[in-house]
C-alpha cells in the first residue's frame, strides 16, 4: 500500500500520492483545495488509476505519521522536517 | 344691312353697299389660271373681313393678324335696330376688343351726357350684343350662337363652307348644325339641341369605353363585378381598424414598460444558467459529502503499521495522534462541504424565490402590454384607417363611374328614342312652318330650273339629329349641288328675317358660282335681285367678271347692281387692301 505491490499501481502507492498531495501544498490549503488540486494534477500528468477520496487521506495521514503535514486552523500545511520532533 | 366697309389706310378700297342686290365684281386677268387662286383681287378676303368686324375669332394665324394688315383699324358701316347706324372698329393687333360708335351696349354704362360717344367692349360684349340684337336670342341658349348663324348666312371659303348645305364648316357635326338650323327656320331648336346634348354623352361615353377597354386605363374605372368585390374587401379592412380602434387601450409609456419586461426576461434567462451551475456544483459537493462520510478507518491502521516496517524511524506520530488527525481532516472536510452545500442549496432556493417573483412581475407586465398598446401604435392605426377610407370612397365613386357607364347607353338609347318621338310630334305639330319652309325652298328651285322641277326640303326627326335634307332632284353635278345651296341659304335668310330671328343680309362669295350653268347663274341672280326687293333684304355677292359676262348674255342686267370697287388681280394695287402682300 505504501509501496507498490502487485496489487497497487506505482502512481497509486500511498508514498506516491503523498508525493504528489505535498506537490499541491506550495501553500497552506484546506483539504478540499489539496484534493480538487491532487486530482487535476493526476489527470494532468496522466496518471489514471483511480484515486478516492479515501486514499487521498490515507496518503495525508501517512504523510502526518511521517510528520510531512499538519493541520492548523482546519489547514494543510507542510512541515519542515528540520522542524519535525517527536511528540510525546 | 351692311353700309359701307372701310379702312384707315389710304390704300384700302372702301366698299360701299345698298338695299338689294349688290355685286362686288373682280377683272380675273387671262393671265391667271384656275390654279390661282385669285385672292390677290380681295373677293374671299372681303367676306373674312366682314366676319372679322363681326365679332369671329381671332389668332395669330388669322388674316389680320399678319405683318402687312395687322396696325390697320377696319371699319364696318351697318344698320344696327336700336340706332340707326353703327360703326364697328377692329384691328388685327388688338383683336380682343372693338370699338363701337355709337354705343349701343346699353345699361352697360351710364351715359348721362356723353350718349353718342363710342365704346370699346371685348369681342365677347360684341358678340352677345349681335346674339341678341340681330338674332333676338334671350337669355339662355345652349347649342346655337349667333358666330354659327352668321357663318350660315356669309359662308366663308377659308372654312369649306360651300360643301354642304347644311354645313358651315367641314367637320361640323349634325347636332351643332342641324340645332343651329331649327333656330333660323323657327323650329324647336331646344329640342333640336338634345341631340347635341345627346351626341356629346355619347361621345364621352365612347371615350369612356374605350378607356375602360384600354388594358392600362381600364383599371382607372374598372368594371363594376370587380369593384363590388373591392369595396367589400375594402369596407372589411375599415371595419376591422376601426373595432381595434375602439378597443384600444392606451398604455402610458408603454416603451418603458416594454424595457421592463425585456430586462426581467434577460434576468430569469441568466438565473436560469447560474442554476445549472449551481447544481452541478451541488450535486459534485454531494458526491464529495459521500465520499468523506465513506471513508473508512479500517484502512488507517494497517497503512500505519506498513509505515512502521517500511519506515520505521520516519514514523514520528502515534498511532493515537494519527486517528486523530485522520478524523479531524475528515471532519474538517465534511464540514467545509456541508458549509457549501448548504450555501447553494439556499442560493438555489433564493434564485427560486427570485424567479417566482420575476415570472409574476413579468406575467404582470406582458398583460399590460397585451391589453395595450404604445400612443404611437393608436395613432398609426388611425392614419391606417384615414387611409383606408379614403381608399374605400375613391373605390365607391368609382364604382358609381362605372355604373353610370354601364347603365348609360341603355338611358342613351331610350332618350334617343324618345328625343325622335318628341321632335317628330313637335314637326308634326309646327307643319305650318316646316310647309312655309319647304314651298319657299321649292319656288325657288322651280325660279332656277323650271316648272315641274322637282325640289323639297325635308325635316325629319332621326334617331341621331333633325335632318334637313334641301334636294332638287338632277343628277347631282357640282353646279346643282352650288345651287342647292343658294336656294336654301335664301329660304333660311328670308325665314329668319321675316320672323325676327335674324339680320336682313345674305353674302355669297363667288366660289358659289363656280361651274354653275348659265342660265341658272343668271337665274340666280335675277331671283336674289327679287327676294331682296320682295323680302327688304340686302344680297351682296362677289363674282368674277367672266361669271357676270355669262349672266349677262343670258339677260341678266347687271349694271345698276355692280358696287364700288372693281377689284381685278391684274395690278399690284388692283385688289381690296390695294397693295400685295
Amino acid at each position: 500500500m505504501i509501496t507498490p505491490t502487485k496489487g497497487i499501481a506505482p502512481d497509486r502507492c500511498l508514498l506516491a500520492v503523498g508525493a504528489q498531495v505535498l506537490l499541491q501544498l506550495d501553500e497552506p490549503r484546506s483539504v478540499s483545495q489539496a484534493w480538487a488540486r491532487l486530482k487535476a494534477w493526476r489527470i494532468e500528468h496522466g496518471h489514471h488509476s483511480p484515486v478516492s477520496f479515501g486514499w487521498f487521506i490515507l496518503a495525508l495521514d501517512a504523510l502526518y505519521s511521517m510528520g510531512a503535514v499538519e493541520l492548523r486552523r482546519d489547514v494543510l500545511v507542510i512541515r519542515s522536517t528540520n522542524a519535525a520532533t517527536s511528540e510525546r | 344691312m351692311l353700309r359701307r366697309l372701310s379702312a384707315d389706310d389710304p390704300r384700302f378700297k372702301t366698299v360701299t353697299f345698298t338695299d338689294g342686290l349688290n355685286l362686288i365684281v373682280a377683272d380675273t386677268t387671262t393671265a391667271s389660271s384656275d390654279t390661282d387662286s385669285r385672292n390677290s383681287a380681295g373677293k374671299s378676303s372681303m367676306i373674312e373681313l366682314i366676319h372679322f368686324l363681326l365679332g369671329a375669332r381671332s389668332d395669330s394665324r388669322s388674316l389680320f393678324a399678319k405683318k402687312a394688315l395687322r396696325d390697320i383699324t377696319f371699319c364696318l358701316q351697318m344698320d344696327w335696330p336700336t340706332t340707326k347706324e353703327l360703326s364697328v372698329y377692329r384691328r388685327g393687333n388688338r383683336s380682343g376688343t372693338v370699338r363701337l360708335d355709337p354705343d349701343v351696349t346699353g345699361g352697360n354704362q351710364v351715359t348721362l351726357f356723353n350718349a353718342d360717344e363710342p365704346a370699346e367692349v371685348s369681342v365677347e360684349q360684341w358678340n352677345q350684343l349681335i346674339d341678341e340684337y340681330l338674332f333676338g336670342f334671350g337669355e339662355d341658349h345652349p347649342g346655337i350662337s349667333g358666330r354659327t348663324l352668321l357663318s350660315f348666312l356669309v359662308r366663308r371659303v377659308s372654312a369649306h363652307g360651300f360643301n354642304e348645305a347644311t354645313r358651315t364648316f367641314s367637320r361640323q357635326s349634325d347636332a351643332d348644325a342641324t340645332t343651329n338650323l331649327a333656330y333660323l327656320l323657327g323650329l324647336d331648336w331646344q329640342l333640336a339641341d338634345g341631340y347635341r346634348q345627346l351626341a356629346a354623352r355619347q361621345a364621352t361615353r365612347n371615350q369612356l369605353r374605350k378607356a375602360v377597354n384600354d388594358p392600362v386605363w381600364g383599371r382607372i374605372v374598372g368594371s363594376t363585378a370587380d369593384l363590388r368585390g373591392q369595396i367589400t374587401l375594402a369596407q372589411a379592412q375599415v371595419d376591422r381598424l376601426q373595432s381595434q380602434i375602439s378597443n384600444f387601450q392606451v398604455v402610458p409609456q408603454y416603451e418603458r414598460v416594454k424595457d421592463q419586461a425585456d430586462a426581467i426576461a434577460r434576468r430569469i434567462k441568466q438565473l436560469s444558467q447560474d442554476d445549472v451551475i449551481d447544481r452541478s456544483n451541488l450535486e459534485d459537493l454531494q458526491q464529495a459529502v459521500n465520499e468523506v462520510s465513506e471513508v473508512d478507518v479500517d484502512y488507517l491502521e494497517p497503512v500505519y503499521q506498513e509505515l512502521g516496517i517500511i519506515m520505521a524511524d520516519q514514523v514520528r506520530q502515534r498511532f493515537e495522534d494519527v486517528k486523530t488527525f485522520h478524523h479531524s481532516v475528515v471532519r474538517n472536510r465534511r464540514r467545509f462541504l456541508d458549509e457549501e452545500v448548504t450555501e447553494l442549496t439556499e442560493r438555489l432556493e433564493a434564485r427560486r424565490v427570485e424567479r417566482a417573483r420575476l415570472g409574476d412581475e413579468q406575467a404582470r407586465l406582458l398583460r399590460t402590454l397585451n391589453e395595450g398598446g404604445a400612443l404611437e401604435a393608436l395613432t398609426a392605426l388611425q392614419q391606417a384607417l384615414a387611409r383606408e377610407e379614403a381608399a374605400l370612397a375613391a373605390l365607391r365613386h368609382r364604382y358609381d363611374a362605372a355604373q353610370t357607364l354601364e347603365a348609360s347607353s341603355r338611358q342613351l338609347t331610350a332618350q334617343r328614342l324618345e328625343l325622335q318621338q318628341a321632335v317628330t310630334t313637335d314637326l308634326d305639330e309646327r307643319a305650318e312652318q316646316t310647309t312655309e319652309a319647304t314651298l319657299l325652298f321649292s319656288g325657288y328651285a322651280q325660279r332656277l330650273y323650271g316648272e315641274g322641277r322637282e325640289a323639297y326640303l325635308a325635316i325629319e326627326a332621326t334617331r341621331n339629329n333633325l335632318k334637313i335634307t334641301p334636294r332638287i332632284h338632277s343628277d347631282d353635278s357640282r353646279g346643282i349641288s352650288n345651287m342647292v345651296i343658294f336656294c336654301f341659304d335664301l329660304t333660311i335668310s328670308v325665314l329668319a328675317w321675316r320672323y325676327g330671328r335674324g339680320p336682313n343680309f345674305l353674302i355669297h362669295d363667288s366660289h358659289l358660282f363656280d361651274g354653275v350653268d348659265d342660265r341658272q347663274l343668271a337665274a340666280a341672280l335675277t331671283l336674289a335681285r327679287d327676294v331682296a326687293r320682295e323680302e327688304g333684304m340686302q344680297y351682296i355677292a362677289t363674282l368674277n367678271t367672266d361669271d357676270l359676262d355669262k349672266a349677262a348674255r343670258r339677260g341678266f342686267d347687271p349694271t345698276s347692281h355692280i358696287r364700288e370697287p372693281r377689284l381685278t388681280d391684274a395690278l399690284e394695287t388692283g385688289g381690296l387692301f390695294g397693295f400685295r402682300f
